[in-house]
């Protein structure tokens, strides 16, 4: 067994930095684009438990043999896909060179990718967001600075903090998080 | 089947809630509670935490208050700067290669307890161990991290060209690119190679007779003091033990109580308090982790017998 803390340092260093390469694949090999964000939740699972076991030594070959078994498994159990697209599945996508680059660029100039990823939210939610980050104001001020109340201030922090989980590791538009549910987290801004 | 959406929005309204300050016992013990129920849970949290740590970088945005404290009028510059921030996203996918930032100063800080990774402007990564402040200045010619106080873990892109130097206190560490760590302790430094080589100097120009020391390699530990430096002998276990902490831990080998206590009490507000006597010469060994000094004292009373004297502030430890 591994210890837990020194898998979730494990799983956020090396695991979640291909959530970008990660989505393309599984958007590349399954048709339907809303079950994406469950297949990737899954592979999560898999490999944080197997990490749990045992660290993984290529993390990048594990995430995407995972993703590739999780395909092929739906793809039968579903049977909407034909034995020959199973066989299609493309393989692992070849290694490190593909990803170095960007992983550099992004740690380079990670500044300017929150930034953009800040601007791609709604307006009031944006502007909380960065009241909270930028001006290091607590929930509390900034009720008080913009008018809301508490639990609005709280659903768009939350929305904020999904829409950014979603664009600085994709890099592409998140399906809307308010749109789903959470309470209050559907008005949008002024 | 609970889909990926539901449980996210679960996983943010816990990190809100942390995020919040009202955050007490009960919700810890409940949150707790939530990240074990399913894997799903855990890894959806640490998704959504690990991005929201990342979005602290914006503080950087901040513009320093000139005369009041605090801000008394909402901004209206940064929404500007906000957008022109896509803009400069996709110039900078041009420029990227050709030159570098020119030195923007930063400041990093983690609180008692605290542990987090800093990508640098030049690919280069900081991860702040406990209580520790450092300052940045990546150049075009060169790159220079200050560590103002505490210890700090080094990845360093390789870079001839800038040559990569951190400053603690009487002596500078400098590298093209490697893995290593430093501590301070007022006066007092200490480096830790894992990979690559380093060299360690005084930050005054050596006065006469001083003789540079060696190169570092992996598995070497240097400790200065003023303008006293000691190279001890290599071993991969020590440095093992002294990077511990990047996994939130503290490896013991016939540590002296005292000093295990010192290193517990840089972790927790709690702090542990050695009674004299006996005790000075009792080593311990061991794995454990660094935010819970309350274990660590239940195993010395179980182990050796010790009493134990609880107070909210202290865990005093005595024969």
């Amino acid at each position: 067994m591994v210890e837990r803390s020194e898998v979730k340092s494990w799983f956020c260093r090396e695991v979640l930095p291909l959530e970008h390469v990660l989505t393309a694949f599984l958007r590349r090999n399954w048709r339907t684009g809303e079950d994406i964000p469950d297949f990737r939740q899954e592979v999560y699972a898999r490999v944080f438990a197997a990490g749990c076991q045992e660290l993984p030594r290529n993390a990048r070959a594990f995430v995407f043999t995972t993703a590739r078994n999780l395909l092929i498994n739906h793809a039968r159990r579903a049977a909407i896909v034909s034995f020959e697209l199973v066989a299609d599945l493309e393989e692992v996508p070849a290694p490190a060179e593909e990803l170095t680059p960007e992983r550099h660029a992004v740690a380079r100039d990670e500044l300017r990718h929150v930034r953009a990823a800040v601007a791609r939210l709604p307006a009031r939610c944006q502007e909380i967001v960065m009241l909270r980050k930028v001006e290091g104001m607590s929930h509390r001020d900034i009720a008080a600075h913009t008018g809301l109340s508490l639990k609005t201030v709280e659903a768009h922090l939350t929305r904020g903090m999904r829409g950014l989980a979603d664009m600085m590791r994709e890099g592409s538009e998140p399906a809307d998080p308010g749109t789903v549910h959470g309470a209050g987290a559907r008005s949008r801004g002024a | 089947m609970r889909t990926a959406a539901i449980i996210e929005q679960e996983a943010a309204i816990w990190l809100a809630r942390q995020d919040g300050g009202d955050w007490n016992a009960a919700d810890a013990a409940a949150f707790a509670h939530w990240l074990d129920q399913c894997i799903e849970h855990e890894v959806s949290f640490y998704r959504l935490e690990s991005a929201w740590r990342a979005a602290d970088r914006l503080a950087a945005l901040r513009v320093p208050a000139r005369g009041t404290g605090r801000a008394a009028r909402p901004r209206i510059w940064w929404p500007m700067a906000v957008a022109a921030s896509l803009l400069l996203l996709c110039v900078s996918a041009v420029l990227i290669h050709r030159s570098p930032p020119v030195a923007t100063p930063e400041r990093f800080a983690t609180a008692r307890g605290g542990h987090s990774a800093v990508p640098l402007a030049d690919g280069s990564r900081i991860e702040l161990n406990t209580d520790t402040v450092i300052r940045t200045e990546i150049a075009n010619d060169r790159r220079r991290v200050w560590l103002e106080r505490g210890e700090a873990f080094f990845d360093v892109a390789h870079d001839p060209a800038r040559p990569f130097e951190v400053l603690a206190g009487s002596h500078r560490v400098i590298v093209v690119g490697t893995k290593f760590s430093v501590r301070r302790d007022g006066a007092d430094m200490r480096v830790s190679v894992l990979e690559g080589r380093v060299r360690v100097e005084p930050v005054q120009p050596a006065s006469l007779g001083t003789a540079p020391l060696r190169l570092l390699g992996p598995g070497d530990q240097a400790m200065a003091s003023g303008t006293n430096a000691l190279i001890l002998p290599t071993s991969q276990d020590r440095i093992a033990a002294a990077l511990s902490w990047r996994t939130g831990a503290l490896l013991f080998d016939r540590t002296a109580l005292a000093d295990a206590a010192a290193e517990f009490n840089r972790y927790n507000r709690r702090q542990l308090r050695i009674g004299s006597g006996a005790l000075d010469r009792m080593t311990i060994s061991g794995r454990f982790d660094a935010d819970n000094v309350d274990a660590f004292a239940r195993l010395l009373g179980k182990a050796y017998g010790l009493k134990i004297r609880e107070t909210a502030d202290t865990l005093e430890i005595s024969e």
